[in-house]
């Protein structure tokens, strides 16, 4: 609904035209319904993930939970259409006669972190005969020698909250949505004032206005600067460090040098 | 009933809170033209597109000199000047930022430009289309298989992929029968196929269904189903999709599966008539917990269906209560809000 206006009312009679005007507020609905629940479970499928061949296999990744995909504001009806996520009814009487607006709201930010299980302790060989992933990277004189369990931990914060976890922490996935918000705002008070002569026109002002916050919050947690930096992967003192190697299946062996980190996740 | 429009702040410039369009539009051209005075995306991203609003053709031709940027440091720019074309597209436009995206270097702005592209071509009348749907299929086609495509860029790419329509479900299927495109791009086949829009896109789906048990992945596969269901009423092709699924609703094992195959097949307009599977959600509704309950109530709420009595007591009772998970309250919420009870 408008937050406040100007109501004018006009009456005529008897050819004396009478107007008068009063400013009225309309305070903003709050309580459950116009707030956003964000979550996010940690390593959640034990069995996502791709063989690690060095060809750009992820390591990890944070999505909706229920779609696998990399949408942050549900429900949505497809791609940046939030239909099914909000109700709306049109005013009936009164001077909103006709006009839509949102009654509530499903919204919710409901996701996950996968890790791959290839990448893990006890994970499955990249062929059979083979050595897995985490035992050869972890062996003495190869890449990650004795520290697997470390790099795997980095791995999981960087998707989740940083290290130490951390909410709203800079240095993961989750945590970076959890800061972003606070500078979006919430995206169900953003639709709560949303009103339209139309239904149709209602929906995608609704859309509009969920869609950047949704375009913010993945801007924010793209990867850049902070991905490979900081206590999960800055150098000395961090939790994870260095490259690792991957499986060059074509000649059933390990590739010879270290190679990938922090930019595969 | 006077409109206050919201305040918009441009450093040092105060849009005072109520001006007229030709005035707005005069002052948003002008600090359009200088931006190196504005600082922050989204700042930047708030003047385009208040700019655009105004004046969509006149954004339309001056988005795309914004494209060429200079440097790295104006990719908010070239991130707000793609979601403008996006928003108001036209076709030269579209073609000018599928061009720039090929050559982009700055990965977040390569996968907002694909974004952009993807919802231009959707907005676009079909009569403008010609081949531009077929083009940008191949250019996110070639940028998927490259090898250097970080991962992050090409899961939007495939998403997008799948919004081009009918053009993309080849390049799709493509991807799903090539074992080592499969294994990595898995998680987004399904949303990809569904995104499409095309209803032969559903037993694509399905086959994908059926070749993982994996609780986490048929879930996003119902997830993706939903999306095509939810045009049951203009894709009778659907209706064998629909037996299949509402069998999914009683037989499958997992019980947080059973619950999102309900949710996907409450979106079918003919759920609403099927008075078992209604009674059905009504039951789980009260014997549920978690995503299971959630899932349970989002289907009674895409039913459309007024509440029967029982369910309405249960209904008030989650919406009230302090200790429910607050998605659960506002789902009960909205749909008690959407059938009010006649005070009369």
């Amino acid at each position: 609904m408008v937050l406040s206006g100007t109501v004018s009312v006009s009456a005529s009679l008897l050819g004396v035209t009478c107007t008068n005007s009063m400013t009225a507020t309309v305070a903003q609905r709050s309580g459950p319904t116009w707030s956003t629940l964000g979550s996010c479970v940690e390593d959640n499928e034990p069995n996502w993930g791709a063989n690690l061949l060095g060809m750009g296999e992820p390591m990890g990744e944070i999505r909706d939970k229920d779609s696998n995909i990399w949408r942050i504001i549900v429900p949505q009806t497809s791609e940046d259409d939030w239909t099914d996520g909000v109700t709306v009814r049109q005013a009936s009487g009164g001077p909103n006669d006709g006009l839509w607006y949102v009654v509530g709201n499903t919204l919710e930010i409901d996701l996950e972190t996968v890790i791959n299980k290839f990448a893990k302790s006890g994970g499955p060989p990249p062929e059979p005969g083979a050595t897995n992933f985490y035992d050869y990277n972890n062996a003495a004189g190869n890449c990650i020698a004795a520290d697997m369990a470390d790099f795997i931990q980095a791995l999981k914060n960087h998707e989740y909250r940083g290290t130490p976890s951390t909410a709203k922490s800079l240095e993961g996935h989750f945590g970076r949505i959890e800061y972003a918000l606070d500078l979006t705002g919430d995206p169900a008070q953003a639709i709560e004032d949303h009103a339209a002569t139309s239904q149709a026109a209602l929906i995608s002002s609704v859309n509009t206005t969920i869609g950047a916050i949704e375009d913010s919050l993945k801007l924010f947690t793209a990867h850049g600067t902070w991905s490979d930096a900081g206590p999960n992967w800055g150098g000395t003192g961090s939790l994870g460090s260095g490259t690792c190697t991957e499986y060059d299946i074509d000649n059933s062996r390990y590739y010879s040098g270290c190679y990938y980190g922090p930019s595969h996740f | 009933m006077t409109m206050i429009i919201p305040l918009l702040t441009l450093n040092a410039i105060i849009v005072p809170s109520t001006i007229n369009t030709s005035s707005l539009e005069q002052l948003l051209k002008l600090a359009a033209t200088d931006l190196t005075s504005i600082s922050g995306i989204q700042t930047q991203q708030e003047l385009i597109s208040q700019y655009a609003a105004v004046n969509g053709d006149v954004a339309a031709q001056f988005a795309p000199t914004l494209l060429a940027g200079v440097g790295d440091a104006r990719s908010g720019m070239r991130i707000a000047s793609a979601r403008t074309i996006a928003a108001r597209p036209d076709a030269d436009a579209v073609y000018a930022l599928l061009a720039a995206m090929i050559v982009e270097n700055d990965q977040r702005v390569v996968s907002t430009m694909a974004r952009s592209v993807a919802a231009g071509i959707q907005r676009l009348p079909a009569t403008d289309l010609q081949s531009l749907a077929a083009y940008a299929a191949a250019q996110f086609d070639t940028m998927i298989r490259d090898h250097t495509t970080p991962h992050e860029l090409r899961k939007t790419l495939v998403i997008s992929l799948g919004r081009l329509g009918s053009d993309a479900l080849p390049y799709l299927r493509l991807l799903a029968e090539t074992p080592a495109w499969a294994e990595r791009l898995h998680s987004s086949l399904p949303a990809a196929l569904a995104e499409t829009r095309q209803p032969a896109a559903a037993a694509d789906i399905v086959a994908l269904y059926e070749a993982d048990s994996n609780p986490g992945y048929r879930t996003s596969c119902l997830q993706a189903l939903g999306m095509l269901t939810r045009q049951g009423a203009a894709l009778p092709a659907l209706g064998v999709q629909n037996a299949w699924l509402r069998a999914r609703v009683e037989q499958e094992a997992d019980p947080r599966v059973r619950a999102i195959a309900a949710t996907t097949y409450a979106k079918w307009p003919g759920a609403a008539n099927d008075t078992e599977f209604v009674k059905l959600i009504g039951q789980r509704i009260q014997t549920t917990t978690g995503d299971e309950r959630k899932a349970y109530l989002r289907s009674l709420l895409a039913t459309l269906l007024p509440p029967e009595p029982s369910i309405r007591t249960v209904l008030e009772s989650i919406a009230s209560s302090q200790t429910e998970p607050l998605t659960h309250r506002k789902i009960a919420w909205s749909i008690l809000a959407s059938h009010p009870i006649d005070p009369r």
